[in-house]
């Protein structure tokens, strides 16, 4: 799938994160930047639909990261 | 016609502070306030039984309105949680502690979150086939039996709670038609593991279908009711966490005071959540979506009607 950082981040914001990202890195963790367990479901669900994939719960622990979640996107 | 004449409900007093375990669980107040919801929860005595439960919220009921023993036809008792095994069924117990006459019709209804709006639908129906008048639907589905205190995924969710619906002829409120739903594929998402006997709960799971499902589910609905979201005063949803209330709210395209969240008090009470709504609703309030889902999966929705008003459409 042809998917960059700058979609995941997209993604992200408009999925009403109520962390404050400004500036965040493409490695840095997001859990770290203070996006919590629910705000995580919730942008989990709106890369699901927007991407029309399917994300089993096995594979979340690993998509922690602008950069693990591109990369992730990019091998389906 | 048969509908809701009156509803009494029983909250225990003791409860549960939430923001005493924001160390052990490592959340912030924050997380309790804008996510979970939840600040305290309700929780019943060692020694209180559902039944118990049921008895104080028709005790609570008395005193609102006057009932006859007498005069019930019927009770419904909707809970997963039943007075010791669940054999007998726990409305036979109530049945017995309240003294109801040995024509009365007693059954339970096994359902979660979903069980209010499905048993308004059951009890109004046996109602009428039966020429019934007056019923009584009860919910009490205490989890602190179930809910394992070390579990952060559940332990900051669930209070104990219970409610009672008085239907009859000279409703207050008349239901329009029913739309139900179940995905059984899906139903480990929710569960009480049967070694441990504690309840577990896949929150992404659960937090995906009800994103994903309940909107169009509720959209579906109100066209079978011809009406649309605009119609609605009111949207009493089931209160799972403050999070999956605004999720629904903004997915449905709906604005924050349209789609009230209770709970932060008394926590998440399963099928008791969209009674103790109903309960304290407002008089310039004439149309009610009602939305129970959960545990199944499972979910039902349906429009309530205030009585004078809909008589005059």
């Amino acid at each position: 799938m042809k998917v960059n950082h700058e979609d995941i981040l997209e993604v992200l914001n408009d999925s009403g994160v109520a962390a404050d990202l400004t500036g965040i890195t493409n490695g840095a963790s997001l859990s770290d930047a203070g996006v919590d367990s629910l705000d995580m479901s919730n942008f989990f669900l709106c890369l699901e639909e927007k991407f029309d994939i399917k994300i089993p719960d096995e594979d979340i622990d690993l998509l922690d990261s602008l950069d693990s979640i591109a990369s992730y996107l990019q091998k389906i | 016609m048969i509908g809701i004449e009156a509803i009494g409900s029983y909250i225990p007093e003791s409860r549960i502070d939430n923001l005493l375990l924001m160390d052990k669980f490592d959340v912030d107040e924050e997380f309790l306030k804008l996510k979970t919801g939840m600040l305290s929860l309700s929780v019943k005595s060692e020694s209180e039984e559902t039944s118990d439960m049921c008895v104080s919220a028709f005790n609570n009921l008395q005193s609102k309105t006057e009932i006859s023993m007498d005069d019930i036809d019927c009770i419904l008792v909707c809970t997963q949680n039943p007075d010791e095994q669940g054999l007998p069924h726990t409305s036979a117990v109530v049945h017995d502690k309240l003294n109801l006459p040995s024509t009365c019709a007693a059954f339970d209804v096994s359902l979660g979150c979903s069980g209010y709006v499905y048993s308004l639908s059951i009890i109004q129906s046996f109602m009428q086939v039966n020429g019934f008048k007056k019923g009584l639907l009860f919910t009490a589905d205490p989890y602190s039996k179930i809910v394992n205190k070390e579990d952060k995924n559940t332990s900051l969710l669930f209070g104990d709670a219970a409610t009672v619906t008085l239907l009859g002829e000279q409703p207050k409120w008349v239901a329009g038609k029913f739309s139900f739903g179940s995905q059984g594929s899906e139903r480990q998402a929710i569960t009480v593991k049967e070694d441990t006997h504690s309840l577990e709960m896949n929150g992404r799971s659960v937090f995906s279908f009800t994103a994903t499902v309940i909107p169009n589910h509720i959209n579906t609905m109100l066209e079978q009711n011809n009406l649309s979201l605009e119609d609605i005063d009111l949207f009493a949803l089931h209160q799972g966490s403050r999070f999956i209330v605004d999720t629904l709210r903004k997915r449905l395209g709906v604005s924050e005071d349209k789609v009230p969240f209770v709970a932060s008090e008394y926590g998440n009470t399963v099928s008791s959540s969209i009674p103790l709504i109903l309960e304290d609703i407002k008089d310039d309030v004439n149309k009610v979506v009602i939305s129970g889902f959960g545990v199944g999966l499972s979910w039902a929705s349906t429009v309530l009607f205030r009585r004078e008003k809909r008589e005059l459409l």
